[in-house]
């Protein structure tokens, strides 16, 4: 398989203080990988670097063959990434018509018409609630917008940052059905969760991120999820 | 009752400048979070422009030049100036459009001089006309519905067209709408262009009353632009609509009603409003959806 994303050496700082410091990773088509770490891993930084949304202060980005480093997060995303951001982020002053219009917005009348069809399939709630303000939607709902959202661009790769948070349990279940269902798809998935064990059960392969660096990778079967937990509590060093 | 309805029509004719004015700071304060004080150079320049065309008999020509000179300004203004600070601090934006305003303010005087200019409006601006049986200025009604017109047009644009949507997202979450793929420069320029058709329309009728333009012509509007943004609430399109029209009716009223000792003190009075709104509501009348604001 030829890895669609290769990201080589990427450093992220934030006002001189590194986040994510020399991380290298890939992706291949129709892959299924997570990046699990605590909290302040670096993770959420890593993704945002991928999709230029902070510069990387070292190190490459590419996609699709392209170094796309330099490139704008708008062109990188009409290049095939999408992210489903942490928090969902859904346009409260726009319907969820408009906010998944929106996500298709620079692809042809007739392209966006068949995407919306697929994602309306995909999760008809949000055909039912076209006209309704994005963020009048219940939890669940606003993260399945978001995910349709980012489908909405046809992406080669998806991003998925932290799909569960402040959901509840049944809630996060429904959503881990519709990743499921996106897996089954054969869309090539990249998801950051806290939840090792839930983000290991999903993925093919994992990373696993601790103060920034990646301390530990490889398929999830030989990755034990009591073994990752342990090497995040603080014996990164060790590594 | 005649007297209530010409004070009415005197209300919404200066509201309607008011709300302009303040919707063009409004929109590019959405997108960028910058209060563009030059933006009362781009009013000017719509001015100059229009004393240029002066003899023009067709007022839509005239109308049309002011509106295409201060859009151009605007874009020009984004391209040359802005497009170069976007990754700078807020602080050092407010100052570039201080600075540009100075500058182009400097550059009206060199280049027309520092007497005011005539222009050359139709007779019609200056005609009364007979509505509900009260005897209005035809400029006041012109004023009201050209404004209304041209805000029904923009709400279509902002509902009905990809642009326009872009646009409402991007002044909600701009990463997020970059994250769409959403064209930052583009929807940053469809802002400022939506901005300087606004000034150019707001110039229009604002010049016609006095029928003269200067190099600091703009600067009065502006500020009351500014005050109307602030009262209805930085980045709100409706609260900066909404604040304009109440601005307008304000001074108006005071001006109308107020005991003659007090009418000279009317910008005052509106500048005690706009402190007791700062104090009671700081995020003003209208939250805005803008992370911005």
């Amino acid at each position: 398989m030829g890895h669609i994303l290769s990201v080589e050496n990427v450093t992220v700082e934030y006002h001189g203080v590194p986040a994510v410091r020399s991380v290298s990773m890939e992706v291949a088509e129709g892959e299924f990988v997570s990046i699990v770490g605590a909290n302040g891993a670096g993770k959420s930084s890593l993704l945002h670097a991928i999709m230029g949304l902070v510069p990387a202060a070292a190190g490459s980005v590419t996609f699709l063959g392209e170094d796309v480093t330099a490139r704008s997060t708008e062109s990188r995303v009409r290049r095939g990434l999408a992210l489903c951001p942490e928090g969902r982020r859904i346009f409260g002053g726009l319907t969820v018509a408009e906010n998944l219009r929106l996500g298709g917005a620079h692809c042809s009348r007739a392209t966006l018409e068949e995407r919306l069809a697929q994602v309306h399939e995909l999760f008809p709630v949000l055909k039912e609630k076209a006209s309704a303000g994005g963020t009048l939607l219940s939890g669940g709902q606003q993260q399945q917008l978001a995910i349709a959202r980012a489908l909405m661009s046809g992406p080669r790769l998806l991003l998925l940052d932290e799909p569960s948070q402040g959901l509840d349990p049944q809630t996060v279940a429904t959503v881990f059905e519709s990743i499921s269902l996106l897996r089954e798809r054969g869309y090539t998935i990249l998801l950051v969760d806290q939840n090792v064990s839930r983000a290991l059960s999903y993925a093919q392969r994992a990373y696993v991120v601790a103060g920034g660096r990646v301390i530990k990778q490889g398929p999830t079967s030989e990755l034990a999820a009591s073994e990752i937990e342990d090497a995040y509590l603080g014996t990164a060093s060790v590594l | 009752m005649s007297d209530v309805v010409q004070q009415l029509v005197n209300a919404l004719s200066l509201g309607s400048i008011y709300a302009l004015v303040a919707l063009g700071l409004a929109v590019v304060f959405s997108v960028l979070g910058l209060v563009n004080f030059a933006h009362a150079q781009l009013i000017t320049l719509a001015g100059y422009a229009m004393w240029g065309l002066s003899g023009e008999t067709v007022w839509i020509a005239l109308l049309a030049g002011g509106v295409v000179a201060s859009a151009l300004g605007a874009l020009a203004l984004e391209r040359l100036v802005f497009v170069r600070l976007r990754s700078a601090s807020l602080a050092a934006m407010l100052l570039a459009s201080v600075a540009v305003g100075i500058i182009l303010q400097t550059a009206f005087q060199i280049l027309f001089g520092a007497e005011p200019k005539r222009i050359d409006y139709p007779a019609w601006t200056g005609e009364t006309v007979n509505a509900l049986g009260v005897r209005v200025q035809l400029l006041d009604l012109v004023t009201i519905v050209t404004t209304g017109l041209l805000l029904a047009a923009l709400l279509l644009f902002l509902r009905r067209t990809v642009m326009g949507v872009a646009l409402r997202a991007a002044a909600e979450d701009f990463s997020m709408a970059r994250l769409m793929g959403v064209r930052a420069g583009a929807v940053v320029a469809a802002a400022f262009a939506v901005s300087g058709v606004l000034a150019g329309v707001a110039a229009f009728f604002w010049f016609a009353s006095s029928g003269i333009v200067q190099p600091d012509g703009g600067t009065v509007p502006l500020l009351k632009g500014f005050i109307a943004v602030v009262i209805g609430g930085l980045g709100s399109l409706s609260g900066a609509v909404i604040a304009g029209f109440g601005l307008g009716a304000l001074e108006t009223l005071i001006q109308a009603y107020a005991p003659g000792s007090v009418t000279p003190y009317t910008d005052t009075l509106v500048f005690a409003v706009l402190l007791i709104v700062v104090v009671l509501r700081p995020m003003g009348l209208v939250a805005s959806k803008s992370r911005a604001a």
